[in-house]
């Protein structure tokens, strides 16, 4: 294998010109472990920050990088490392690799195939912001890529890259690998740090933000799984080569794109944001739809935003063009239905876990989130009345935004956006008392 | 009351992590490797291990999905069937492994030694779906044909005693 450092720019921004850096090894299922990291260029990143740069430096870097978050809010990662005060004491970099959310396997594969470049990320966010104890906050169903991750750390340990007086240059940089134990909440980087603490996972109040009151109510930094394993190729290659993926300055960078649902190939694509459309990442990469059906609709951030349609999956795939057609990149995890997916059954089924995942701090999602469920399953099975669509809608507007954190919100769009879309389906389906008795499965 | 063993690594958690309770979910998993599922005075010895209160520990085991508060069975099957499993038929998958095993999903097979779930959480498998879990692995495409094999080898599990997967 010939020694890669730097992948080629990207010229005309096509798509099928770009070389993966997060999963380059696609298809592959077993790890690349130390000495094969190495080899493509695996902790140069991390030796360059550690040896040549300040964090600040590292800062800096990542802010010029234009590199947003990935778990699904978008927030610049350069930015987020910078609100973390420079006092002196413990501050901690703690990754999300929670991941939860329905249609969602990105990080997996990350940490199962690269776990040394996800390694690699967190110790330089971690030196970034001036810390010494990162977490890895791995979703506890994860078993095999928590076990890698262990093993990564303690390969790079004995290597002497991480641990006390890494490359001999007098800084420590210990890792942590945190298994969860099944909660979606957990996700929710305040709930993540109180299950870190041993307490109940409930999402906390803010402000403070975690920044400057998180993990033991020290300064904390809390960056999703994707978002740090682009950091070592940023610090090694520079941000004026990361800038030229993507389109700078607010879409940079490589994204990964989950694909699942009614499609030939289900998988993981990684391409540059903004290089394709929804329609043409399907076609391309996802194989088409089964049996070339027309789109139905995609959820574009897993199950927690707005259902994209017509139009909409014309738009390109990066943070601003997907919410200029009205809804969120999110994660990028894009599940897909085709014409024959009854929606009543699908909203029904998106609405049961939100339900089952509330935590039950809040008591608009709590509450809501029961009666939205209820209501839903009503109409799927043949029991609905008309008026339970504004009764939805109705049910909705209270818990959204009325609740701590982000779920109460991303409960209530597969309902709205659904009856905002198929208001029809929803009423012919009401009309003619058809019951799927809860279950609908493809021909 | 935990073996020394178990109680051992309890305290290494303990003395892992910059602050002690930290360690409180770590080792009520430990204590369940062991015992198989959480009973209170099992929770109750994690809490003292530890060092926070019988409450405390409480408030984990009677959250998190992966933390048992009843008996122990050899083998805990998982259909997933959320949206995207759903839509690759997780549905039928279900349906198909009830029927075979007879057992509806929520039910103990009669010797105790299975469990059949359906549960509403997506374990990041949507690109090899649908799927279960068997305790804590992964079975993935089970198309109609691999999921006859599937309840084949659930079967003889029941049959031979063997536990765990």
């Amino acid at each position: 294998m010939t020694e890669t450092t730097e992948a080629a720019p990207v010229e005309e921004k096509s798509h099928r010109d770009y070389k993966p850096i997060l999963i380059p090894h696609p298809g592959r299922r077993e790890p690349v472990w130390l000495e094969e990291y190495k080899s493509e260029g695996g902790y140069k990143g991390w030796e360059k920050a550690v040896k040549e740069m300040t964090p600040k430096d590292v800062v800096e870097e990542v802010k010029a990088a234009g590199l947003r978050g990935r778990g699904g809010a978008g927030f610049p990662a350069g930015l987020k490392w910078g609100f973390v005060p420079p006092i002196p004491g413990p501050k901690y970099m703690v990754c999300n690799a929670d991941e939860s959310e329905p249609g969602t396997f990105k990080d997996r594969e990350i940490m199962e195939i690269e776990p040394h470049m996800l390694v690699e990320g967190v110790a330089i966010g971690s030196y970034a912001i001036g810390g010494e104890d990162a977490f890895i906050y791995i979703r506890g169903e994860y078993t095999v890529a928590a076990d890698r991750l262990e093993q990564a750390i303690d390969e790079a340990t004995r290597a002497g890259i991480l641990g006390e007086n890494v490359f001999g240059t007098g800084v420590n940089s210990r890792i942590y690998v945190f298994r969860g134990a099944g909660a979606y909440i957990c996700g929710e980087e305040t709930a993540l740090l109180e299950s870190l603490e041993g307490k109940r996972p409930m999402p906390r109040s803010r402000p403070p933000f975690p920044a400057v009151e998180g993990l033991y109510r020290r300064p904390t930094c809390v960056n999703n799984a994707e978002t740090l394993s682009n950091v070592p190729h940023i610090i090694r290659n520079g941000q004026e080569w990361y800038n030229t993926i993507g389109v700078p300055p607010r879409n940079t960078g490589p994204k990964i794109f989950c694909v699942s649902g009614r499609v030939n190939k289900p998988g993981n694509y990684e391409l540059p944001l903004g290089s394709l459309t929804f329609r043409e990442l399907i076609d391309e990469y996802a194989g088409g739809v089964i049996d070339g059906r027309p789109i139905k609709g995609v959820l574009p951030a897993g199950i927690s935003a707005p259902i994209a349609t017509g139009a909409q999956l014309d738009a390109k795939l990066d943070y601003d063009s997907v919410a200029a057609a009205g809804t969120m990149l999110g994660s990028a995890s894009f599940i897909v239905l085709d014409d024959t997916v009854p929606i009543t059954w699908a909203a029904a089924r998106m609405i049961e876990f939100f339900r089952k995942e509330s935590c039950g701090k809040c008591t608009p999602c709590r509450e809501g989130t029961q009666w939205l469920h209820k209501t839903l399953v009503r109409i799927q099975d043949g029991g609905g009345r008309e008026e339970d669509l504004d009764l939805l809608l109705s049910v909705s507007s209270e818990v959204s935004g009325k609740v701590l954190c982000a779920l109460g919100d991303f409960a209530t769009s597969p309902v709205v956006a659904t009856i905002r879309n198929f208001r029809d389906e929803y009423v012919d389906h009401i009309r003619s008392g058809k019951s799927f008795n809860g279950t609908w499965s493809p021909a | 009351m935990l073996s020394q063993e178990t109680r051992d690594k309890i305290l290494t958690e303990v003395r892992k992590y910059p602050q002690r309770r930290t360690a409180l979910l770590p080792a009520l998993k430990l204590a369940q490797v062991e015992a198989g599922w959480l009973p209170p005075d099992v929770i109750g010895e994690v809490a003292e291990l530890v060092g926070v209160s019988h409450a405390s520990a409480n408030e984990l085991a009677t959250f998190y999905s992966m933390l048992h508060l009843d008996h122990p069975v050899d083998v805990r099957v998982e259909v997933c069937v959320q949206l995207p499993c759903a839509l690759r038929g997780a549905d039928r998958l279900l349906a198909q492994l009830s029927a075979g095993l007879g057992m509806a999903s929520g039910e103990t097979s009669p010797d105790g030694k299975l469990e059949l779930h359906r549960t509403h959480e997506c374990f990041g498998s949507c690109n090899r779906a649908p799927m279960c879990r068997l305790n804590d692995e992964y079975r993935e495409n089970l198309t109609p044909e691999a999921t006859e094999a599937l309840i084949e080898e659930l079967k003889s599990l029941r049959g031979n005693g063997r536990t765990g997967v």
